[in-house]
């Protein structure tokens, strides 16, 4: 008898291999774990009947310091419990709903195939609980949420989480990995208002939150709260957004996404430096922290983090590396223009030195010759006339410039102006063999102006020279 | 101060969840409706005279045990005399209104009444009167503490705290709540969940009008909550 129904036993499975008798199966409670935190992976390699709990709890919490909201809870905390099975698991999903709540809800888990997700099979009233099964048919990150009416509040009201259906083969080893799911709320008043606040349908309805997260509040990841790690670790996060309205575009500020399993699902890309995490969606994303520091978890449409809460730190503790990333080096004083440069380097250097006395330059009455001598000849031959010995020849005291202005016939000075010179003089004893640029742009009145100074200042003395001079010499030299 | 009951006069409106697609609207014949909800006091009265309802193994039949626990093994608190009768099932409550010659008011019924403001018969456009309702639906039971169904304003019927205190029962609660599990195609589904529910909804911004019919249809009529109570309706003044 024993051996017929053996026998009987082993043809039924072999004709319906697919079935799996439930009391085969070992049974396991799932590992849950509040946010940031995440279960162990699963090490078995076969699957096994998994068995979920999740309560909802309604309970006042904080969107930011000073502020009170009234969340709605899978399991005490937004966002709620992080749960974690393996493709192929039967599921058996318990849902309560304690007698202290005012409202019935539901759950509709991304990774359930069936009506609704399990919504439809879940509607618990305040006080009582119910239970379905499904197998996790799919492996990927899901987002779980409330879908009791009206679903936008439920939701908007933080009830939503993660279960993480592992695939045949999990994911590489990381040294931490870390749960982080954002969310937007509304309330009448903007962000920072203080004391208990309702939720504001109005706004839901006009997408315009006055909050928006990670993990149900402004300070849940920040300060104290911040995630961990050290120089050298992989970190692996695993992202949701609840939503109900607004697109994560999630970043790391100084990091590198160096795998982004996109959209949670089973490939990945690598060197991202941003992500797009769609509400009800999700993402999971890995780096390699290489140097200590406080890293920025945002929402890189940035007004959101700078004004409605969307940051979040990951402190990396450590030994600097600094040929990847040297910290400031430099920092020192620019000045834009070169001559305002030199002109100020100049005129300290001139505070500490014995100065000659400055003399007062002739200018014509139209044209700064000071001005235009600065801008357009002090970059070389200094702002005292000086010059740079061996490169640019003096000004100052010059014998070559003086033997030109103090003669007659002045057009030389004019000629060197406006079209260059190029070759070898000698400057009081000293040889130069450089090549002076033409000076373009200047009318006459500048030239002469410019002339002027040059030719009266640093001990030098000079007939004045007049723009009509100018005028007649420029037609001279005219190339 | 005692409960009364008042004339509602009858007339057409659009409930949420109404019967008909192609015509939202639904009439509501004339009733009369209590002024307050029942009171714990009236409740008593009437278990003193019911001794079927006082039997424990009787009353597990038609109610569950926070029934038997609050009603039949706890003393009455002084305090809670004139607070709303809370832990009652359908069966109770219809048993209550029987036997006060007159019967739970029809889902119709009660939100017509309910539809009020505190000036206007029809405050349906009232997007202040919607958003009050939402946030006392929105904080935790503990932050709403049961109170004297005698304190407060009525609203433009005279009528208490439809809104505020307590989720009431009605005649026909689970009428709106249909089979979830419909396979064939062009299925009324009227079911309230997720797009289902809200697409049938006749006012996608009454967020208020949503968690009521949820909440009625998340029970079963032996079903009691912490905050649901009743009051009853009648077809004649007696």
């Amino acid at each position: 008898m024993i051996r017929f129904l053996f026998f009987a036993l082993i043809a039924f499975e072999c004709a319906f291999p697919e079935v799996e008798f439930a009391a085969e199966l070992p049974v396991e409670k799932a590992i849950m774990t509040s946010p940031p935190e995440v279960p162990p992976s699963i090490t078995r390699d076969s699957p096994a009947k998994v068995i979920m709990a999740l309560e909802v709890i309604e309970k006042v919490g904080k969107l930011t310091d000073g502020v009170e909201y009234t969340f709605w809870t899978f399991g005490g905390t937004v966002p709620g419990k992080f749960l974690r099975a393996r493709v192929g698991d039967t599921i058996e999903f318990h849902l309560l709903n304690h007698p202290n709540n005012k409202l019935p809800h539901n759950i509709d888990l991304h990774a359930v195939t069936g009506p609704g997700g399990g919504a439809t099979s879940s509607f618990t009233a305040p006080g009582h609980q119910t239970r379905f099964t499904f197998k996790a048919l799919n492996p990927g990150l899901y987002i779980y949420h409330c879908a009791t009416a009206p679903v936008g509040m439920h939701i908007a009201n933080g009830m939503y989480g993660l279960i993480y259906i592992q695939p045949e083969k999990d994911l590489r080893h990381v040294d931490h990995e870390y749960y982080v799911v954002q969310g937007d709320f509304y309330t009448p008043k903007n962000f920072g208002a203080k004391g208990h606040q309702p939720f504001s349908m109005q706004r839901a309805i006009d997408e315009n939150p006055s909050y928006v997260v990670f993990n149900g509040s402004a300070s849940s990841l920040i300060g104290d709260n911040a995630l961990k790690g050290k120089v050298g670790d992989t970190i692996r996060l695993f992202v949701g957004n609840g939503g109900p309205n607004l697109t994560s575009s999630f970043h790391v500020i100084g990091e590198i996404f160096d795998r982004v399993y996109f959209e949670g699902g089973s490939n990945f890309q690598e060197n991202i430096q941003t992500t797009s995490v769609p509400p009800g969606g999700s993402s999971i994303v890995e780096f390699k922290v290489n140097v200590p520091g406080t890293f920025m978890l945002v929402d890189h449409a940035l007004l959101r983090t700078f004004n409605k809460g969307t940051l979040g730190m990951l402190k990396v503790e450590g030994d600097p590396l600094k040929d990847i990333y040297s910290g400031k080096e430099l920092d020192e004083i620019y000045l834009g223009d070169e001559s305002v440069a030199s002109a100020l380097r100049k005129s300290s250097e001139k505070m500490t030195a014995e100065a000659p006395k400055a003399e007062v330059a002739k200018t014509n009455e139209k044209y700064n010759g000071a001005e235009i001598f600065e801008k357009n000849c002090s970059m070389c031959h200094q702002n005292t006339g000086q010059g740079l010995e061996g490169v640019f020849p003096p000004l100052a005291k010059s014998d070559y410039l003086l033997g030109i202005a103090k003669s007659k016939d002045r057009k030389e000075v004019v000629n060197i102006v406006l079209n260059g010179r190029t070759g070898k003089i000698k400057v009081n004893g000293k040889e130069y063999n450089g090549v002076m640029t033409p000076v373009s742009g200047l009318s006459n009145g500048e030239l002469a102006a410019v002339l002027t100074y040059v030719t009266n200042s640093w001990g030098n003395k000079a007939k004045e020279f007049t723009p009509s001079e100018v005028a007649e010499y420029r037609k001279k030299v005219q190339k | 101060m005692r409960s009364q009951k008042l004339f509602v006069s009858g007339g057409a409106f659009i409930p949420q969840f109404g019967t008909n697609k192609n015509d939202p609207s639904v009439i509501v014949s004339d009733f009369w409706l209590d002024s307050h909800p029942v009171t714990e006091a009236a409740f008593r009265k009437f278990l003193k005279s019911h001794a079927e309802w006082r039997d424990e193994k009787n009353a597990s039949n038609f109610s569950d045990e926070k029934f038997t626990s609050f009603w039949l093994r706890r003393e009455p608190s002084p305090n809670r005399v004139y607070y709303p009768a809370i832990f009652v099932s359908w069966f109770a409550a219809s048993a209550f209104c029987e036997a006060n010659m007159g019967r739970l008011p029809t889902t119709f019924e009660w939100e017509y009444a309910a539809r009020a403001s505190a000036t206007k018969k029809d405050g349906s456009a009232d997007g202040e009167l919607t958003a009050q309702i939402l946030d006392w639906y929105a904080q935790p039971n503990s932050a709403n503490a049961l109170f004297s169904v005698f304190q407060g304003k009525p609203n433009a019927y005279g009528i208490y705290h439809m809104h505020g205190l307590i989720w009431e029962w009605t005649e026909d609660f689970n009428a709106f709540f249909a089979a979830t599990d419909s396979r064939q195609e062009g299925d009324k589904n009227k079911d309230l969940q997720c797009g289902a529910g809200s697409l049938n909804g006749a006012n996608r911004e009454n967020y208020a009008a949503y968690i009521r019919y949820a909440l009625r249809g998340s029970l079963r009529a032996k079903d009691t909550l912490s905050n649901l109570g009743f009051r009853c309706a009648y077809d004649q003044k007696k």
